[in-house]
């Protein structure tokens, strides 16, 4: 009769907790005081996915990664993680999760082993397990070496390297990362995302990351949220969000005061152009084109001579994420 | 199959033993990072023990041989055993606020995330850090006790009178573990964390009976004493250690204690649980 009536509650749990998103969010907002940090997300992340975050600072992200990491509650709507909601069942979710914050949160006078063996102890892992996955975890992150120094004597790389390890502890089902390579030189940069690519593979995990960095999301993300003033602006694969920016993109550079509105007008009255922007803090106005740049060149030329349009300089690019993150929020990322 | 897995995985998804297998968890975990960084950190032992070493020293040797033939001052005990437990106290309150202060630390610096996203409650960062706090406060409490004994000769050599003062020294320094705890969650920053250490330091041993006794004061500065509960550790603890004669009483002494660390517990519990409600403020 126990087993019976137990077997009714695994049931009942494994059909609540059998979602098949590791994170799924709906109208996911946070108000401090007056001011809407996240105004309503909506998520679905798949399970083994690497799914960006991509926005300025200030765009919410570090709110959103707070709230699914249960550190501060939603004000509204809600956020399943591995299938556990964030609120009423904060406890389920903190056993299933690893995170890496944007800024380091190491103990300087301690060692990278004293940090990685707290950490087991703070999820009650048994002391031999934490012993093998420490040993696991130094090698995959090559901190042999390091491991029994104090962390001041660590390079900002090293660190995050221990930090990324320190998410990985208790094998979590998701890690998120706020920021995984903010500061680091490229060299650094590119060693990170191997790890995260090769942790991936090798642990099944499910990755949630932020960041502001267009390569970053271009090259470790299946999926990317472009997150701008609370609320998520455009979705998908980095090659959708690409290609569905046209062939070719021109940027048209004018000089100060031209009239860009009338030019952004004309150009998208033509047969050639997918899309037209004018960018009026930089006196640069950015075309997207459906035909390769060569043949459109001229025509854009004559068409911002007749609109009075001066013209500076002219560039062709293969549009990327920061002609994306451009066309949905009317702005240039930048660090 | 399947069921067998999803079934293990939802086991390992709630705490085993409920919550207080977390908090126990959590206690024991951060007690021994901070008990590690304390021991790493040469820093805070000698900020701690510095102060008192020199009081004992200078103070007390000095005041030592003036006291003696001050007929008048109702002392009856050595000039030397009279401050130890004052400075004690002293040792105790800094240790207490100085522990208290890893809270504020790891505040700053953003180490709490890595608890509050840990499975353990709230509490356990609260009650880890106080643990860790009181642990530092006894120790070096005891050094400071062991130091008196060395130097005034007068202590009473009995193992229980020894302990029993050991425990008032601790719900003397809870109470400052509270207030430090509180202090620590709405503190913005280290600097005025310090400044208020400052505060309390000297002024609560000058208006107490650490270093006089308070039949000597000014009535302005007696009823201070009174109000301080350095003066009833320091009474307390001066009748067990060292004999000296009682002025307020045990009686009095104990429940005051009590209900100033009770009362300021209290009061570190509450304000740390509004600053982990709402962490970005």
């Amino acid at each position: 009769m126990a087993v019976l009536s137990e077997n009714k509650a695994v049931g009942q749990a494994n059909a609540l907790r059998l979602s098949e998103w590791a994170i799924e969010t709906s109208g996911l907002a946070r108000t401090f005081g007056t001011v809407q940090a996240v105004k309503g997300v909506n998520l679905k992340v798949e399970r083994g996915s690497i799914y960006a975050l991509l926005g300025p600072n200030g765009a919410g992200k570090t709110t959103t990664i707070n709230m699914l990491t249960t550190l501060i509650r939603p004000t509204d709507g809600w956020a399943r993680v591995a299938g556990w909601d964030v609120v009423k069942q904060s406890d389920a979710v903190r056993r299933h999760i690893g995170v890496t914050f944007q800024e380091t949160v190491l103990d300087k006078n301690l060692s990278g082993r004293v940090a990685l063996d707290i950490h087991g102890r703070l999820y009650q892992m048994p002391r031999a397990e934490s012993k093998a996955r420490i040993k696991e975890l130094v090698e995959l992150v090559e901190l042999e070496e390091a491991i029994d120094r104090p962390t001041k004597t660590y390079s900002g790389g090293m660190k995050r390297r221990l930090e990324l390890v320190r998410g990985l502890m208790t094998r979590p089902e998701i890690l998120f990362l706020d920021e995984p390579t903010q500061g680091l030189d490229p060299q650094n940069r590119e060693r990170i995302w191997l790890y995260i690519q090769q942790m991936r593979r090798e642990q099944g995990l499910t990755i949630l990351l932020t960041t502001h960095d267009m390569d970053e999301a271009e090259k470790l993300a299946d999926k990317v949220s472009i997150i701008d003033g609370g609320l998520i602006v455009a979705e998908g694969t980095p090659a959708t969000l690409i290609g569905a920016m046209g062939a070719d993109v021109v940027s048209v550079q004018g000089v100060a005061g031209g009239p860009a509105p009338a030019f952004v007008t004309a150009l998208l009255a033509t047969s050639f152009v997918e899309w037209a922007e004018a960018h009026s803090d930089e006196n640069s106005v950015s075309v997207g084109l459906k035909q390769q740049a060569g043949r459109s060149l001229k025509p854009i030329v004559d068409l911002a001579e007749r609109c009075g349009y001066e013209v500076a300089d002219i560039a062709i690019s293969r549009p990327n994420l920061n002609d994306v993150f451009l066309k949905y929020t009317g702005r240039r990322l930048r660090d | 199959m399947a069921t067998v897995l999803e079934r293990s995985r939802l086991v390992a998804a709630q705490p085993k033993g409920g919550n207080w297998n977390g908090l126990w968890t959590g206690v024991q975990a951060l007690w021994l990072k901070h008990m590690l960084k304390f021991v790493s950190s040469s820093m805070e032992i000698t900020g701690t023990l510095g102060l008192p070493i020199l009081w004992m020293f200078f103070f007390g040797l000095a005041m030592h041989g003036m006291v003696s033939q001050m007929k008048t001052m109702n002392i009856n005990i050595d000039y030397l055993s009279y401050i130890t437990p004052g400075v004690v106290m002293l040792t105790a309150l800094s240790a207490a606020i100085l522990g208290g202060s890893t809270l504020l630390m790891e505040r700053v610096n953003g180490v709490i995330k890595e608890y509050m996203v840990a499975p353990i409650p709230r509490l356990a960062v609260l009650l880890g850090t106080m643990s860790s706090a009181i642990t530092k406060a006894v120790l070096q409490s005891a050094i400071i006790l062991a130091l008196g004994a060395v130097l005034g000769g007068g202590l009473n050599w009995n193992v229980l009178a020894i302990l029993a003062g050991l425990v008032i020294t601790v719900v003397y320094a809870m109470g400052f573990v509270g207030i430090a705890a509180a202090l620590a969650s709405k503190a913005k920053g280290m600097e005025g964390y310090h400044s208020i250490i400052m505060i309390f330091n000297l002024p609560l041993m000058f208006t107490s009976n650490a270093l006089y006794p308070i039949a000597e004061l000014p009535a302005f500065i007696k009823v201070l004493c009174y109000l301080n509960p350095t003066t009833y550790a320091v009474d307390a603890t001066r009748q067990l250690w060292f004999g000296g004669t009682s002025e307020v009483g045990m009686l009095i002494d104990l429940p005051v204690l009590l209900v100033f660390m009770v009362v300021c517990v209290w009061f570190g519990y509450r304000t740390f649980q509004q600053s982990v409600a709402n962490p970005a403020s």
